[in-house]
């Protein structure tokens, strides 16, 4: 083969040699956070960059997704976890919230937790209240709730769980899908600066 | 180091913006028809290496290549990046739309600056090696500079943020310089005429 064929069979041996290079993607090009309600009236949440290195004490921002008011701010702990009761004004207004971390050096992510996904129906009444009913008769009222705290304790890792799947990992057919673009540019490319060299009545020889 | 988005303020986004499209069209104009193996190639390297990890103690570390791209295609480096880039921002949510005319200016202008500064270098076979080094890891030490300084422009201190983010990246100077050093060595063998150096 000749020259110009064999330098380009040495580039490409160069650019798959990183295909050998274990694929794993683990970096921090993104801080991913996540949020789900959990019990007692409590936000649950994660700060993870992508890859899964837990993002430590980062300032955690819970905003008002309509008007980016801040209604509280905290940090995420050692997992990069955090948690927080639900904004009395949030609950009551219906608020979606925005919950954004900033991770510093220029990361910073975040995570839209709408209402609907947060408030529950109204508590009722604790039992104190509820002393006329007779006694030996089952507490209607206080099955119900406990049996919803058990619940939200049981989904909570689920939450957690389909939150996390929603993250998109790169994979081999996105790289490929990536430099298949870069080359198809190029050709394109390659096109139009011929074209525009034959209007203007040059044909590039070499 | 790719920036996020919402974290820098309209003017620096703009700017960036600016920048780069100014070193694109510049960058563009510069490539022949038979250059654009390269620029293809390189910009695909740079698209991939973003994304694969090498494991390094308990934690991991990527390629970036800004300073082979800067050698090799001088001011084409900055479509290159900047095709790398956007394309990783959309598939992947890697730093993102508004700040990518930033973060190419982060990653192309001091590769663009390195491969200035030592290209000529690479002529004396001496100093080569040295100077491929050199290109590798100073890319790398500007570009957190470089960070560093667009951060403080948006109200975070430039001084702790220069030194957490250099720390960071000590690890990635030092294998981009190795790798720059290696690539630069077989591509002097193989194809000196894409480093502009006379065959050796």
């Amino acid at each position: 083969m000749n020259a110009p064929e064999r330098r380009y069979r040495i580039m490409f041996g160069v650019v798959l040699l990183f295909f050998l290079l274990p694929l794993s993607v683990a970096h921090a090009h993104k801080l991913n956070i996540f949020a789900w309600p959990a019990k007692d009236k409590t936000i649950q949440g994660e700060a993870v960059f992508s890859g899964g290195r837990k993002a430590k004490n980062i300032k955690i921002i819970v905003q008002n997704a309509e008007t980016n008011v801040v209604l509280l701010e905290t940090v995420s702990d050692g997992q990069g976890g955090f948690h927080f009761t639900q904004p009395e004004q949030a609950v009551q207004e219906q608020m979606d919230l925005l919950i954004a971390g900033d991770a510093g050096e220029g990361h910073r992510g975040e995570w839209l937790l709408k209402a609907a996904e947060y408030i529950t129906a109204p508590e009722t009444d604790p039992p104190a209240v509820r002393k006329e009913k007779t006694t030996g008769a089952i507490d209607e009222e206080l099955v119900r709730r406990i049996a919803v705290q058990e619940i939200d304790k049981k989904l909570a890792p689920v939450r957690q769980a389909l939150a996390e799947s929603r993250e998109r990992k790169p994979e081999l057919r996105d790289i490929l899908g990536g430099m298949g673009c870069i080359v198809g540019l190029a050709g394109l490319f390659v096109w139009l600066q011929n074209r525009r060299k034959e209007k203007t009545g040059h044909v590039h020889s070499d | 180091m790719h920036i996020s988005e919402g974290i820098l303020s309209a003017p620096v986004l703009l700017g960036g913006g600016v920048l780069t499209v100014t070193g694109t069209i510049i960058g563009l104009k510069r490539i022949d028809t038979e250059d654009i193996m390269p620029v293809a190639l390189l910009s695909s390297a740079f698209f991939a290496a973003g994304l694969v990890h090498v494991p390094l103690g308990p934690g991991s570390v990527h390629l970036i290549l800004s300073g082979l791209l800067g050698l090799v295609l001088g001011w084409a480096c900055f479509p290159a990046i900047l095709t790398a880039l956007f394309l990783q921002a959309i598939f992947f949510q890697f730093g993102g739309l508004t700040v990518l005319g930033v973060n190419t200016v982060v990653m192309a202008g001091p590769a663009l600056l390195c491969s200035y500064l030592t290209g000529s270098l690479l002529e004396n076979s001496k100093m080569r090696a040295a100077a491929a080094f050199a290109t590798g890891s100073l890319s790398i030490l500007f570009s957190a500079l470089l960070t560093a300084l667009i951060l403080m422009l948006s109200d975070q201190g430039f001084i702790e943020s220069a030194k957490l983010i250099i720390a960071a990246n000590i690890p990635v100077m030092l294998i981009e310089g190795c790798l720059t050093l290696f690539i630069v060595d077989f591509l002097t063998k193989v194809q000196p005429e894409i480093l502009r150096i006379e065959s050796a």
